[in-house]
């Protein structure tokens, strides 16, 4: 039974990261419906950024602030160059450039920094805290608690505020928005902004576990695509309880069947998920009419 | 060339069209020799002139295909003036992108209503009001909306694609609304809607006159539509062929027989002309 909760608890706390990168991505895509390959990317060039601020003698925590701003900055600027111009093409044209964009950045990344793997320490201790048999890290805690804030605020602005509410109006009808005076261009640039920042944001915390080089960021946007999809593409809070669940469902397959087979069986689950629930735990049923 | 069709040209006869008293007359709608149409095909509307002013209701009437929609779309920024000025007094809005124009006071309630149908009643009114910027701003005027359309109180938390027909299409006036417009374009209100709601609707037409809002109402019903206008063109293959005041133009055998196919006084009860509702611009 520890064991079990073991693996739930530590599941937990990394889910909270792939939700977080399955929350920028559902963020970009819900506006713009744009599927970003290179969101696993910019996440690996905001974790980089942190590594370098770090470097230079700022503290972690100021590092890993420059890091969300890179990745920010790099959203942007993908919308404005890389996008924009091709949103009056069919969508698959973006979405085959942002394939693009990916291996640019790798590129960049490996020119930059080289390709060699290099350690980022966590924001905070991994000696991990005992309760009963159960080990629960401060590193852990600082994951998941900047999680819960940054979503909580995430899912309050898509919901609650102006430019949210315009977010997700110009998801369903793009064309009809600009006769409130809502920009679709400006929002799609927001989108992309705050997808990047927490890309960035994911990077900084998810590298001191996994490690940094160059190509990690593939492996990152599968994460994050799959935490949308099983959340419900589209859906914040879907994309972090996708994230958390993808995460915990390792966790498990690797004690009870074996390491090695942690991956599969967690897609797996996620495909029998799908199956059953073709719009996601959380999806919006709407959504996926408008898209079959 | 009809000589009715020069006392809608702004430019010529500026005084029948705008309230008295102004002598720049800035303070309507004023269209101007506008050419538009769509993109890489040739142009639907020509030489196109009108003007509304506050308080005045006219309306466009037209078969399918004249160009009505083409009209709104251009005078609300969706499409581009080729040629000619779209003003809404001393404010030039032709060159500005759709959002500016919207901010700047035009309302267009598109055809089909477009509402957002996985977005509350309430969100898809706060949305009408994106332009006001200010929470608080928009919190009031949609208080102030609601007050006017009691009719959407008790479906505010409902999901917009539940609403019926009609009232998706009160919601898209209100919405319209909520930005305070000065003028007010509506694509067919009236289709597709039953005789009750078509009269409903009419109904908020009238009150949105008598709050000074300038109103452009493109319809194919015009007998339902003539008793609420005051001045009425008529307009074929994207060119204005008759004008008038809703009076004369009530009595014109030739608009009733020619231009409408529709006998005057005889459809109120009979179902509008349909036509595929969710085609766009
Ligand atoms: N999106 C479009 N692209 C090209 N042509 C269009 C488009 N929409 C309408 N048209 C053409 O413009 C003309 C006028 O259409 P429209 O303004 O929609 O007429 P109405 O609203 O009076 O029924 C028609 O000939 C129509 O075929
Ligand atoms: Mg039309």
């Amino acid at each position: 039974m520890s064991t079990f909760i073991q693996a739930v608890v530590a599941g937990i706390a990394a889910g909270a990261v792939y939700g977080l990168l399955g929350a920028g991505f559902s963020l970009a895509y819900k506006t713009t419906g744009i599927i970003n390959f290179a969101h696993g990317d910019i996440a690996m060039l905001g974790a980089y950024v942190t590594f370098s601020v770090f470097g230079w003698g700022a503290p972690l925590f100021v590092a890993a602030l420059a890091g969300v701003v890179a990745g920010g900055l790099a959203g942007a600027v993908m919308e404005r160059g890389v996008l924009r111009p091709l949103y009056k093409r069919p969508l698959v044209a973006g979405i085959l450039a942002t394939v693009g964009v990916s291996v640019v950045l790798q590129s960049v990344i490996q020119l930059v920094w080289g390709s060699l793997p290099l350690t980022l320490p966590s924001l905070a201790s991994s000696t991990p805290w005992r309760i009963g048999s159960v080990a629960f890290s401060p590193a852990q805690a600082v994951l998941l608690a900047v999680t819960i804030i940054v979503s909580t605020a995430l899912i309050f602005a898509v919901d609650r505020t102006r430019v949210g509410r315009g977010m997700r109006a110009c998801a369903q009808d793009s064309g009809v928005v600009v006769l409130f005076g809502i920009s679709p261009e400006r929002l799609y640039l927001t989108a992309f902004a705050i997808a990047g920042m927490l890309a960035g944001l994911a990077g900084a915390l998810i590298t001191p576990t996994i490690g940094l080089t160059p190509s990690r960021g593939v492996s990152l946007s599968v994460l994050g695509f799959a935490a949308a999809v099983l959340g419900g593409l589209g859906s914040v809070t879907g994309a972090i309880v996708g994230g958390i669940a993808i995460a915990v469902l390792r966790n498990l397959a690797s004690v009870y069947v074996s390491a090695g087979y942690a991956d599969a069986v967690a897609y797996l689950a996620i495909v029998l998920v799908l199956l059953v629930r073709v719009r996601g735990l959380l999806g919006d049923d709407l959504e996926t009419v408008r898209s079959v | 060339m009809a000589p009715e069709e020069r006392d809608v040209i702004p430019g010529r006869r500026r005084s029948r069209a705008v309230a008295p008293g102004d002598a720049s007359g800035a303070v309507g709608l004023v269209v101007e020799d506008v050419v538009s149409g769509y993109r890489g095909a040739p142009s639907v509307v020509h030489d196109m002139s009108l003007s509304v002013a506050p308080g005045e209701v006219v309306a466009v009437l037209g078969r399918n295909g004249a160009g009505k929609t083409t009209l709104l779309s251009t005078i609300s920024g969706v499409l581009r003036c080729r040629r000619g000025r779209v003003a809404l007094g001393d404010e030039q809005l032709s060159g500005m992108p759709a959002p500016r124009i919207a901010a700047a006071g035009v309302a267009h309630v598109p055809e089909g209503r477009r509402v957002i149908p996985g977005m509350s009643v309430d969100d898809n009114l706060r949305l009408g009001g994106y332009s006001l910027r200010s929470r608080t701003v928009i919190e009031e005027q949609l208080r102030s909306v609601i007050g006017l359309f009691p009719m959407l109180e008790p479906w505010r938390r409902r999901v917009a694609g539940s609403l019926s027909g009609g009232e998706q299409q009160m919601l898209a006036i209100a919405r319209g609304l909520m930005g305070k417009p000065r003028v007010v374009l509506l694509d067919e209100p009236l289709t597709g809607l039953a005789p009750i709601l078509r009269a409903e609707v009419l109904g908020v037409v009238d009150a949105m006159r008598t709050a000074g809002h300038a109103i452009l109402i493109v319809e194919q019903n015009a007998a339902e539509t003539l008793p609420f206008a005051d001045r009425v063109l008529v307009i074929h293959e994207g060119r204005i062929t008759l004008s008038g005041s809703a009076a004369e133009m009530a009595s014109s055998s030739a608009i009733q027989e020619e231009y409408l196919g529709l006998p005057i006084g005889r459809t109120a009860g009979e179902p509008c002309p349909t036509r595929e509702e969710s085609r766009r611009w």
